[in-house]
């Protein structure tokens, strides 16, 4: 609605503005006729054709040229509407050549022809029209960039043509009879000095020239040259003569814009020509500075660490245009320089200058922490090195990225010509490898806690899987006690224990440790159950057993994997043990009556490490009388290898301390004064692998 | 526990390739011990003696390196034998079996000759 509303008062003033200037135009022809035209309907006139003006600059304004705020659209909208005044006042003069002889001594002016009436009335108002525009226009121009001083005198400027035109009106209005155009008094010279100074220093705000380009600057300038002569003419007051007769303060209002219009333009064209020589300097610099903008826009919107490296050479070839580019990172804690992404080389060329990378050059940019610009390779000492790799090289800008003091890496762009590079450009680079380092920076910690976060999410699955493995319960057997404990480490150890129920009277017990660690060694523990679960009942001895799993085992698992375990199968019949050991660590018989305690090693090497020929040949079976009473322990290396903060193991000793005191106690007791002994041994200290006991007593 | 840190230093002697380890060889510091050995098979040195003098403790993972190559190496008509190994990590070696697989020598030299006589 409100915008209706406006637009309706608009289109009644815009109706009022058109009446006023053809009824105007209709009382200055009719008095034209009757040749008297009465002094006293002055002041009503100049007032309506002002008003009809200034709206008409109101509806200027709102066009699009003019709150365009692009200079290059100014400076072009500037040379159009100059164009519009020359064509709205040279061109009638040229094509109705006309002579003002007024020679009446009273305002409003008695045209002397009906030709020089329509002349003068079609001058004034299509010339002001174009002044009107290009006084916004240079209004913009002048404030672009400007400070508030700028604009208060831009003001000031108007305020004083206010003045000039009041005054002017007082002086000559209606019937004075000493109006001329012949010369000024003193207070018109005092007030169009000071507007002659104030569009002087308005005159110097040409800060618009910095943002053209060497094209635009060359352009502009031409554009300026073309339209001064007319400028000047416009400047002059005869020029618009017809504008005088028409009205006093439209004219007044179009000779300051003429004016200010010809010192300004006048003006810029001294500051493009200053700013000429310079000009593709600056060009360069502007497009360094965006270009800058970009690659640090870009370089931090990449997250993934590889592809931030591999962005730095990417950007760093858009910008220098450099024939090789190559990114080298320093490891933190060997020290070693590796290429981590380069441009502009083969695989071959890569690997010959990856040799090369304990060079003068990389050393002296860690120590000094400094960027090199070296234009002639062959020259400097530090980079002799690379002319045994790329003969072509020539120039070279080397420069660190430089995280917390230390350099972290070094970003160097090499060209086969000469002075390649300049002061700038390594500024430039150099401004761009700080912002790259940050960005290096976060990918890194952003992958480190990914890593952290897959870690723990892998240590989680291993532990289930652990747990899933493990047997649930102990196994009911007559004549046999057995309890156990499997303590886990944080990081998955591998340890697996398990019992196959042969039968009625033989049971067999497992007790592995499956080499590494966390997901890969919970796998490898799935694998070795499922094969031990389906093997195991079909042998009778554990030899035999052992050596059909080992040869299972080496053909599926990878060669860096092997397990350590030992398999002993009790005969509760006959009482008597059988055991082999696969390089696990030994086990234990105590017979609590004797006080004896038997270490049972039996030679044998670890399952996996070997296809069958070594591991069977070496392979032996250890058999055992088991009286009543008489106790068999199982472990896993976690259990005598635990440390305590002092670094001591908890050792074979120990273990043998605690199994020397036993008399009459359970299976589940004997456990307990195990894992009792051990926590207060180990006390604080972090448990590094699983620990697994396991204890079987003759009821 | 910086003597614990692990660190491989390698040196050369004629074709034999001696890399002294030291500290903790464990699941966290096999991969550093990998890529050492790793870049020696990558230069073509197939005759390699590991100095464990400074070798405080080695873990499965640790002895499963020595598995990952040893293959490939003997192939390649090299070895990797091992020297001056404390009491203590000689018997974690000894349980598994590993005297059975390699060949290990109280002193270095020893081991170093044995390249250079076959």
């Amino acid at each position: 609605m409100k915008i209706i509303t406006l637009k309706r008062t608009n289109f009644v003033l815009f109706i009022l503005s058109v009446f006023f200037l053809a009824f105007i135009f209709l009382i200055d022809l009719g008095f034209y006729y009757t040749r008297n035209y009465p002094s006293n309907v002055y002041g009503l006139r100049e007032f309506m054709i002002v008003f009809a003006l200034s709206f008409f600059g109101s509806l200027i304004y709102r066009q699009r040229y003019i709150l365009e705020k692009n200079v290059l659209f100014k400076l072009r909208s500037l040379f159009v509407a100059i164009l519009g005044v020359y064509l709205a006042t040279a061109l009638p003069k040229i094509l109705l050549p006309i002579h003002y002889n007024e020679t009446n001594s009273n305002l409003p002016v008695l045209f002397s022809s009906l030709m020089t009436l329509l002349h003068s009335t079609f001058v004034s108002i299509f010339a002001t029209l174009f002044f009107i525009a290009i006084l916004f226009i240079l209004r913009d121009l002048v404030f672009y960039k400007s400070k508030k001083g700028t604009r208060r005198l831009f003001w000031a400027g108007l305020i004083l043509l206010l003045i000039y035109i009041i005054y002017e009106q007082i002086h000559y209005g209606s019937n004075n009879p000493e109006w001329s155009f012949k010369g000024r008094d003193r207070v018109e010279w005092i007030l169009s000095g000071a507007m002659l100074i104030v569009m002087m220093i308005l005159s110097f705000r040409t800060a618009w020239v910095n943002m053209l380009n060497k094209k635009q600057k060359i352009l502009a300038f031409w554009a300026g040259v073309l339209i001064l002569p007319g400028a000047i003419a416009l400047s002059r007051s005869s020029s618009y003569q017809s504008i005088y007769y028409y009205s006093l303060t439209v004219a007044a209002f179009d000779a300051y814009v003429a004016y200010f219009m010809y010192i300004y333009v006048l003006f810029s064209i001294f500051s493009i020509l200053l700013h000429l020589p310079t000009a593709s300097i600056f060009d360069r610099k502007m497009s360094e500075i965006s270009s800058l903008h970009n690659l640090s826009r870009t370089i931090s919107s990449v997250m993934d660490y590889d592809a931030v490296l591999k962005k730095v050479t990417e950007l760093t070839t858009q910008v220098l245009s450099p024939d090789y580019c190559w990114l080298e990172m320093i490891n933190h804690s060997t020290r070693i320089h590796n290429i981590v992404s380069w441009r502009g080389m083969n695989k071959t060329a890569l690997e010959k200058l990856s040799l090369r990378h304990d060079n003068n050059l990389s050393q002296w940019i860690v120590q000094n922490k400094n960027s090199a610009l070296i234009n002639e390779v062959s020259k400097d000492s530090r980079t002799q090195y690379l002319k045994y790799w790329k003969k072509d090289l020539d120039s070279l800008l080397a420069v660190p990225l430089i995280s917390k003091e230390d350099v972290i890496g070094i970003l160097y762009a090499a060209k086969s010509s000469e002075f390649g590079f300049d002061n700038e450009d390594r500024e430039m680079l150099q401004a761009f490898v700080n912002q790259a380092t940050v960005a290096i920076e976060n990918a890194n910690l952003l992958k480190e806690s990914i890593e952290k976060e897959r870690l723990a999410q892998e240590l989680r699955v291993a532990h289930e899987t652990q747990l899933k493995l493990l047997p649930k319960q102990m196994p009911q057997i007559e004549g046999l006690d057995i309890d156990g404990v499997c303590i886990t480490a944080n990081e998955v150890g591998g340890d697996y224990y398990g019992f196959i129920s042969l039968n009625d009277s033989h049971l067999g017990i497992i007790v592995g440790d499956v080499s590494g660690k966390g997901i890969s060694a919970a796998f490898y523990m799935a694998e070795l159950k499922g094969i031990i679960e389906a093997y195991a009942p079909i042998y009778q001895s554990p030899k035999e057993f052992l050596s059909e799993i080992n040869r299972i085992l080496y053909q599926n698992v990878d060669r860096k994997t092997f397990v350590s375990l030992t398999y002993a199968i009790i005969d509760l019949e006959k009482n008597h043990v059988r055991l082999g050991r696969a390089g696990h660590c030994p086990s234990l018989l105590i017979s609590p009556n004797s006080g004896e305690l038997l270490r049972l090693q039996p030679a044998g090497i670890g399952l996996a490490l070997d296809g069958g020929k070594i591991f069977d040949h070496i392979l032996e079976e250890q058999e055992l009388i088991l009286k009543n009473g008489d106790i068999l322990v199982f472990y896993t290396d976690g259990l005598t290898e635990a440390r305590n903060s002092a670094g001591d193991e908890f050792g074979e000793e120990q273990l043998f301390n605690v199994l020397s005191e036993i008399k009459e106690e359970s299976s589940s007791e004997i456990v307990s004064k195990i894992v009792r002994r051990l926590k207060d041994f180990v006390r604080e200290a972090k448990q590094h692998d699983d620990i697994s006991i396991l204890v079987a007593r003759k009821i | 526990m910086d003597q614990n840190q692990f660190e491989v230093i390698q040196e050369n002697q004629n074709d034999v390739s001696i890399l002294a380890i030291k500290g903790y060889l464990d699941a966290h510091t096999a991969p550093d011990f990998e890529k050492a050995i790793h870049e020696l098979l990558e230069k073509g040195r197939f005759k390699i003696v590991i100095d464990f003098e400074n070798l405080n403790y080695i873990s499965s993972a640790g002895l499963g390196v020595f598995m990952g190559f040893i293959e490939d190496v003997r192939k390649n008509g090299g070895d990797i034998k091992l020297a001056r190994m404390n009491k203590k990590v000689f018997k974690i070696f000894d349980l598994l079996g590993f005297p059975n697989l390699y060949e290990i020598y109280p002193n270095l030299e020893d081991a170093i000759q044995k390249f250079q006589t076959s």
